[in-house]
């Protein structure tokens, strides 16, 4: 077909196009790439800051509106029931638990009198949890009028009146003390994103060092330390602060009523930005084409992961927080960073990086929510590693880590009854 | 050379040298298309960047069930479409009528010219005709495909693309003639 034909020897011939965009063109594209991810991170970290302030302020309110449950008999929407036990004419005695308990449920509907059919055997007291004994017989025996009581079909009395102040002293005898040793763990799941910077204690910048060095051809000799007398002046780059994550999970048991101890396994995400570096050293030294004539090539990520066995103490005084401090062993699983070599530039070798570390780590956890053993709780995290990333940097050179963290824990608690 | 899955799985990593890698290993092919689809190199080039940028940020999307390169054209061309439609001076010429189908030239020149002066005579086309003949002749897309990337009808799509191949294919003519081909008025 003639058409075919003619389209396809224009599509043949048009295959062969190709054409030199300009270097401008490239480097703009590449670093337009690279912004676009930094702008990703800039919109995360705010957004995850956020979500954790409002999570804090609904933890807040959620945890002041659970206060004044757990004090108090439950709001008028809420029915309570009230069973009154039978008890003998001469000390009938009422007992009136504020929730449904297994026993009140239990009690057999026989059992369960009204205040107003038995005039003089019970007397329902004014606290709905108190007891009273009444005076036998005599007026003094008859029940108050309780307008807040309404009987049930069941025979129950279903309180629907405001809440009496007696309940929220009184609530807590009715529940049962378990008896036996208590033991108690919990497991948690946490996740943390933020920032991680390379440097000394606290950095998460570093500005440009300087050192002198010995000519850029011999790659044998070594820095020249002698003072600014011959050499080339080369500069160290400074170093950025980029994203990092945390992924583990940690095991707690307590020490004491406050302090508990916590182990777990977690893998640390750090990337930092390293330059601009001169990009003929960029991955590999060829003697003789090493520009040492200062920083003017390109930026680079360092990435380092690490896989790390913390051991944590955690100090939990009070409700809603919690402090916790501990030490990280920890091994750099992988590289793919930039370090300074005198000899040769900035390298990119394995080699060059310790691979085992210990750290230093604090964190504040907030608790947001909590619900039948599960909790979340989220917070600021610190860590620092004490050892430097290179073998004989000539710089500090260690990972820090300031990042939020948020956390799922789930509480487990086993009572080992005593013989 | 770093295989593709490779390549890619190191740029969606955010790795610089990959990132480099893959850009110089399509960018001057890709450049041929966007030069193809605008009237000028300065164009070309920022929907190159543009058409980059989209590639890096939707490479997580690839799934390497075809050419990695086919790929990216296809997201070359459709950058370009949206920068035409998006820039003025392309908006005003890319304007299709709904026109009666026009019967195809059943001539069949012989393409003497070389990549370039062929996608020189492409870009004499006026926008409209340009665009369609690009993506039927030589991106492959059928009239239906066309009519729902650029909003107009099956049909027009047809008859601009008869009007564009019985244009170019005189210009052929006329260039195997030795002569240059006439600026293409309106």
């Amino acid at each position: 077909m003639p058409d075919k034909d003619f389209e396809e020897r224009v599509r043949e011939r048009l295959g062969e196009l190709s054409l030199e965009p300009s270097s401008t063109i490239r480097a703009s594209t590449l670093e337009a790439v690279r912004q676009r991810r930094r702008r990703r991170a800039f919109f995360w970290i705010p957004l995850l800051l956020g979500l954790l302030l409002v999570g804090a302020w609904g933890a807040w309110k959620w945890g002041a509106f659970q206060g004044h449950r757990g004090t108090a008999v439950a709001p008028t929407a809420m029915p309570t029931p009230i069973a009154v036990t039978p008890a003998p004419p001469a000390a009938p005695t009422a007992s009136v638990p504020t929730s449904p308990s297994p026993a009140a449920a239990a009690a057999p509907p026989a059992a369960t009198i009204s205040p107003a059919a038995a005039p003089g055997a019970a007397t329902p007291a004014r606290g709905a949890a108190s007891t009273a004994t009444p005076a036998p017989g005599g007026p003094s025996a008859a029940p108050e009028p309780r307008p807040d009581l309404t009987l049930s079909a069941g025979g129950v009395f279903i309180k629907t009146g405001p809440p009496d102040m007696n309940d929220r002293v009184r609530a807590p005898r009715q529940m049962p003390k378990p008896k036996g040793k208590i033991r108690k763990w919990s497991l948690t799941v946490y996740g943390g994103a933020g920032l991680s910077g390379q440097g000394a204690f606290g950095s998460f910048h570093t500005p440009a060092g300087v050192q002198w060095v010995s000519t850029p051809t011999s790659a044998s000799t070594g820095p020249n330390t002698t003072g600014n007398r011959g050499g080339y002046y080369d500069s160290l780059a400074g170093v950025k602060a980029m994203a990092g994550f945390q992924l583990g999970f940690l095991a707690e048991f307590p020490l004491s009523k406050t302090l508990c101890w916590g182990l777990g396994v977690e893998y640390d995400f750090s990337k930092t930005r390293v330059g601009p570096v001169v990009q003929s050293t960029l991955y590999t030294y060829l003697p003789g084409s090493v520009s040492y004539g200062g920083n003017r090539g390109i930026p680079f990520d360092n990435r380092y992961g690490l896989l790390s066995v913390p051991l944590d103490l955690t100090w939990e005084s009070h409700r809603l927080w919690s402090l916790s401090i501990g030490l990280v062993p920890a091994y750099l699983v992988s590289v793919h960073a930039l370090e300074y070599n005198p000899e040769g530039g900035y390298l990119d070798e394995k080699d060059l990086f310790l691979r085992w570390h210990l750290s230093g780590e604090a964190a504040l956890s907030l608790n947001f929510w909590q619900f039948r053993g599960w909790a979340l709780s989220g917070g600021p995290f610190f860590r620092y590693d004490f050892q430097s990333l290179q073998r004989n940097a000539p710089v500090s050179d260690h990972l820090n880590s300031l990042e939020l963290r948020l956390a799922l824990t789930r509480s487990f608690k086993k009572v080992s009854h005593e013989k | 050379m770093t295989d593709t899955r490779t390549l890619v799985k190191d740029c969606l990593q955010g790795r610089p040298s990959a990132q480099a890698e893959l850009y110089d290993l399509f960018a001057g092919q890709m450049l041929g298309v966007c030069y193809r689809y605008t009237k000028s190199v300065a164009d070309a080039e920022d929907v190159l960047q543009e058409g980059f940028i989209n590639v890096f940020r939707h490479l997580g999307a690839f799934r390497h069930e075809g050419e990695l390169g086919a790929w990216v054209r296809r997201i070359m061309v459709h950058t370009a479409l949206n920068y035409l439609k998006k820039h003025r001076r392309y908006q005003q010429e890319l304007v299709f009528d709904d026109e009666s189908l026009h019967p195809v030239a059943v001539d069949n020149p012989e393409v003497t010219l070389s990549a370039k002066e062929l996608s020189d005579l492409i870009r004499q086309l006026p926008t409209g005709y340009q665009t369609i003949f690009n993506m039927h002749a030589v991106e492959g897309y059928s009239h239906v495909d066309i009519g729902r990337m650029l909003g107009i009808h099956e049909g027009t799509s047809r008859s601009q693309y008869a009007r564009a191949r019985a244009l170019l294919v005189s210009w052929l003519k006329q260039a195997s003639d030795h002569h240059k081909p006439e600026k293409y008025a309106r």
